[in-house]
């Protein structure tokens, strides 16, 4: 199980075609346990670099692999996205259970086992009270949650979180980092977190990716500070 | 299970129609099988307005879903003015005086079915490129007008009879006069392609989400669209083609849906979509031939004084002002 959880980026370039090159020549390797602050300014690369990781773009040179190759990427990377997508009619416990998706059948049905699961991610995630409420009704905060725990339901070892926080308010940002480190440390995921939190980097995280001049690095993240991008 | 409750009573409500839509017409009959008004003109008719107004409702849920736009329907987004154009076509270019055989209507049928598509492609197409979704529906409209201008340009030049026959056509009747053998085939594609909807349950629900999340599900997204497209573009074609363009049924009745049972998940959404739509194409079909009006109204006037409404309460209930 442990190589599952590793991610490996070799000799990667990622953009949009040749003649937009965001970064090359990433030799990266991110593995269980760890949460990984992924930084740089706005139009660097760090959404594409997701996109290319979730294979969503095609990588321009190099290879995106997983320890197992035999899993397809969707049972091995789940995500979480930074905007709020409006949805009509759904609770959140039907949107948990959309996570489910890649492992039932045609009509979408729920074993018991993806019962118990979704059950246990509304526990592992305090959402037991707000279980039956309208989607639209959440909070921010509520709502990125949820995202979280249907991304944890989606059972994959590795975990892309693009600014999960950017629209949080203080109180409702460490909610969601704390959790995070929980999630590396005791339930063993590898989380890649796209921010500018600098903070968060500095207390949260293990490594921290940082896109600069073309390149990705990896650094001790309690050397990042403010003004490091200046 | 309040949601089983409510499908069986809307059920009973569609039986209740049903019936009511053999008895009630220009004449009223007895409600008896074996009277000949009731088998020759009445069963078709109500059958008819069954299957195209839960068709054309199914249709303008699967537009909803996959175009993300609680706005999106075949005659807002210019698929239903596609499958007229076809219809235009067929009926002026070929110069094909009477639309009533089977070659003919099925000729027709098929050309509004690829109008349809070929708008609904367009507007897929688009769709790509506009993050805000007034701005396809904007595109949508323009599409419409632009399809409709080449349609008056064909009836310009075509001639006296082909124009009246288009022109009836135009206003909507549920009311066919094609043999029952016809019919049924239209029956019969339309019920497939309704229980194809129920397959796409798990995909559509996901696609409820974004195009983003629905990817990292391994949802190949591509695919489902084109798969629901097809599905689109054969019942708005076939419905348009048999009973006229029909306006605001595919926008107004899976919002109606949705609100009766405040969800939005497919498994739920889709069956009450279709028998909503069934029982409001039967209401519309009753008003059009209220007993003692003469002829009939056409049934684009019926759905459009019922649908307008109903999507202005939809901006409004949406804060889209």
């Amino acid at each position: 199980m442990e190589q599952q959880s590793t991610l490996i980026l070799s000799n990667l370039a990622i953009g949009y075609g040749s003649d937009t090159i965001l970064a090359k020549e990433i030799n990266l390797i991110a593995q269980e346990g760890e949460l990984i602050s992924i930084m740089g300014l706005n139009g660097t690369g760090k959404t594409s670099l997701f996109k290319t990781i979730l294979s969503q773009i095609p990588c321009l040179a190099g290879s995106v692999s997983t320890g197992n190759s035999e899993l397809k990427r969707h049972e091995l990377i789940s995500a979480v996205f930074t905007e709020r997508v409006s949805i009509f009619g759904f609770t959140v416990t039907e949107l948990i259970a959309q996570g489910r998706a890649p492992h039932t059948n045609i009509f979408g049905k729920l074993s018991s086992h993806d019962k118990r699961l979704i059950q246990e991610q509304i526990e592992a995630l305090d959402l037991s009270q707000i279980a039956d409420s309208q989607i639209n009704s959440l909070s921010d905060g509520q709502f990125q949650k949820v995202m979280i725990a249907r991304a944890l339901a989606q059972e994959t070892p590795i975990m892309l979180l693009d600014e999960p926080a950017a629209f949080l308010d203080v109180k409702n940002r460490r909610i969601i980092y704390k959790l995070l480190s929980y999630l590396a440390k005791e339930k063993k995921k590898t989380i890649l977190v796209s921010t500018h939190d600098v903070g968060f980097a500095q207390e949260y995280c293990q490594k921290a990716w940082v896109i600069q001049n073309q390149k990705i690095g990896e650094m001790d993240p309690k050397k990042i500070s403010e003004s490091f991008f200046d | 299970m309040m949601l089983s409750k409510k499908l069986i009573g809307i059920s009973i409500f569609l039986i209740f129609l049903f019936g009511l839509g053999l008895v009630l017409g220009s004449v009223m009959v007895p409600f008896d099988f074996s009277n000949e008004l009731i088998y020759r003109l009445r069963i078709p008719r109500t059958l008819t307005a069954i299957m195209c107004g839960a068709g054309i409702a199914v249709a303008g849920l699967l537009m909803q879903t996959i175009f993300r736009n609680p706005l999106a329907g075949p005659s807002v987004l210019g698929i239903s003015s596609g499958s007229t154009l076809g219809v235009a076509f067929g009926i002026f270019a070929y110069q094909s005086v009477s639309i009533s055989f089977l070659n003919e209507k099925l000729t027709l049928s098929f050309m509004a079915i690829l109008g349809a598509m070929a708008v609904t492609l367009f507007i897929l197409g688009v769709s790509r490129f506009v993050k805000k979704s007034n701005t396809l529906l904007i595109v949508g409209l323009m599409v419409g007008y632009f399809v409709s201008s080449i349609v008056n340009i064909f009836s310009f030049y075509g001639d006296k009879t082909n124009l009246q026959s288009f022109v009836y056509w135009g206003l909507g009747s549920f009311n066919k006069e094609i043999e029952f053998d016809i019919l049924s085939i239209y029956y019969l594609v339309i019920l497939i392609v309704m229980i194809a909807v129920f397959f796409l349950q798990k995909p559509l629900d996901m696609l409820l989400m974004g195009e983003k999340y629905a990817r990292t599900m391994g949802l190949n997204v591509t695919k489902t669209r084109w798969i629901a497209i097809l599905l689109v573009g054969v019942l708005v074609g076939l419905i348009t083609a048999l009973c006229g363009p029909i306006a605001f049924l595919g926008i107004a009745v899976p919002h109606l849906a949705r609100n009766f049972i405040k969800k939005s998940t497919h498994r739920w959404v889709i069956p009450f979509t279709l028998i909503v739509g069934a029982c409001l194409g039967l209401i519309c079909d009753i008003i059009a031939r209220l007993p003692g009006l003469e002829g009939n109204l056409p049934l684009n006037a019926v759905t459009s004084f019922i649908g307008a409404p109903i999507v202005v309460w939809i901006v409004f209930k949406n804060k889209m002002v």
